[in-house]
């Protein structure tokens, strides 16, 4: 754990020289440029809210992507299940008139619901007919993408909009803000740390890792290892499409085209990077995010354009996965070295 | 029965454990006892004479011996009647070998029934009671290991007939 932390944070430094290199050799300053970032990401008050609110897309999705992996199924379906769980919520919000008690809870369910209701037709496709998740969920965003087009195009479009969009949600499925935060960060809290307890303190969420660093071991051992899969298709699907439903609770309150962008994306990425683990997913998208929210002021300070923060995230990416590998061989040869000496004394 | 490279010595170690123990699951059986579960492997490194730094650390970081040990610590102690082994001295050091032998023979006294599977003859003769062998998918002899030898049990391997052995006199 301590290694894990140790080489994360060699490895985003790392990233953050080669980025100052790269700008340096574009001649900007890198110093006022950093300065800018952190400044409009996380010390100032509203960059922060907005840091920790757009983290929560960010960390839902790679932590859809996270168990995935660490789980076995290669589920690549988060942008699609975002998707579905924000339209569930549309639909939820724009016909169900209730107080908001009832109504937000009522709209979380449906979030959970539309996004495994996209894994589990992957999940179902696996079992009838053995199709790969890995190009069934794939596709499927393709599909969930062009479906809500259709329906804010058509079905649930606003005729007072010029784009396509749904007309706004019941206002007692709204989100409110706590102080500039939205509290949908709540919510996204109260998931990873569910998501944790599953995974380092459950028994499925030990039966879940066993699977996917050895399937046949754990078959052999007793897991049941085809209902696990379903399991975990389904929950990493709520996963996603609960980030689309909070996006849609706490931002413009409408399922609007383009609503998923690419946190989902992002999402899996921040994933791969922290080695599918749920509280590296945490922390690495809290990191993203803060990066995306800097970009927008180091734009509007300095000149540098805000692709910089691109290139960034792709060197952060490629360092930290790369050096995690070397760094534990180096860490285990200090290990080794340090216990040979002590034998030796 | 295998394990998994990149997992701790503690989650190879607790394998079925898991799920037949109902002392390793809290909360109703949604939580794992990790606590129970350090114990657990302990047990296994003293039991076994493993040699590990620490029940967390990886596997992989074992070497081959004391990986054995570990999965077969793991199996018996689930404390079945029945042990079906394949070839579980293959790969091991003279000390390891020494000691799983010695395991084996344990088990028997223990009134467990063992069924090894092996290709190493002098492993058989050493630990077995009855040798019964197998030739092209068919069981060809059944024979008591005092009665038997090296060389009645080679014949049988390479396709002898009972019949025409017992004609020859050989």
């Amino acid at each position: 754990m301590r290694k894990q932390v140790l080489s994360g944070l060699l490895g985003v430094l790392a990233a953050f020289v080669i980025g100052a290199l790269v700008l340096l050799f574009q001649g900007f300053n890198p110093v006022t440029t950093y300065g800018a970032l952190l400044q409009y990401s996380l010390f100032s008050a509203s960059g922060f809210a907005a840091t920790v609110t757009r983290a929560v897309p960010l960390i839902l999705t790679g932590l859809s992507a996270s168990i995935a992996f660490a789980s076995g199924p290669v589920n690549l379906g988060q942008p699609g299940q975002l998707i579905m769980g924000a339209l569930g919520v549309a639909l939820v919000g724009l016909f169900v008139r209730l107080p908001p008690v009832f109504l937000i809870p009522l709209c979380i369910l449906a979030s959970l619901l539309g996004g495994a209701l996209w894994s589990g037709l992957a999940a179902l496709l696996k079992r009838a007919f053995a199709m790969d998740e890995f190009i069934v969920t794939l596709m499927l965003n393709f599909i969930a993408d062009y479906f809500a087009l259709w329906v804010i195009t058509y079905p649930l479009f606003d005729p007072s909009a010029l784009s396509p969009m749904t007309r706004r949600i019941s206002t007692a499925a709204w989100l409110p803000d706590l102080g500039g935060v939205n509290t949908s960060v709540l919510f996204m809290v109260f998931a990873a740390v569910v998501c944790w307890l599953i995974m380092s303190r459950g028994r499925s969420g030990y039966e879940w890792r066993m699977t996917g660093q050895n399937s046949l071991f754990a078959r052999i051992g007793g897991c049941k290892v085809d209902a696990n899969y379903v399991r975990v298709m389904l929950v990493t699907g709520a996963l996603a499409g609960l980030a689309g439903g909070l996006m849609v609770m706490g931002g413009p309150h409408r399922f609007v085209k383009g609503l998923g962008a690419n946190y989902a994306w992002d999402g899996i990425m921040i994933a791969v990077v922290a080695g599918s683990g749920v509280s590296g997913t945490f922390l690495y998208g809290l990191l993203f995010s803060a990066l995306q929210q800097g970009a927008i002021g180091m734009e509007l300070v300095t000149a540098v354009p805000s692709e910089f923060i691109d290139v960034l995230q792709a060197v952060i990416v490629l360092v930290v996965v790369a050096g995690r590998v070397s760094l534990n061989m180096v860490f285990d040869w200090l290990a080794t070295r340090q216990k040979l000496k002590e034998s030796a004394e | 029965m295998g394990a998994s490279i990149n997992a701790s010595i503690l989650e190879d170690a607790v394998m079925t454990h898991h799920i037949l123990d109902p002392g390793f699951s809290t909360w109703r059986g949604l939580g794992l006892n990790y606590r129970r579960a350090v114990v657990f492997t302990e047990q296994i490194r003293t039991q076994f004479s493993v040699s590990m730094s620490g029940v967390r650390d990886p596997f992989r970081s074992l070497s081959g011996g004391n990986q054995q040990k570990v999965i077969l610590g793991r199996e018996l102690l689930l404390e079945t009647p029945f042990v079906l082994m394949d070839q579980p001295t293959r790969g091991l050091d003279v000390g390891s070998i020494e000691y799983v032998h010695q395991l084996l023979l344990d088990l028997r006294s223990k009134n467990r029934a063992v069924l090894l599977i092996s290709a190493d003859l002098d492993e058989l003769f050493t630990v077995a009671d009855r040798i019964v062998v197998m030739c092209q998918g068919d069981i060809v002899a059944d024979l008591a290991t005092d009665t038997t030898s090296r060389e009645e049990v080679g014949y049988y391997m390479l396709g002898g007939k009972e019949a025409e052995h017992a004609e020859t006199g050989s």
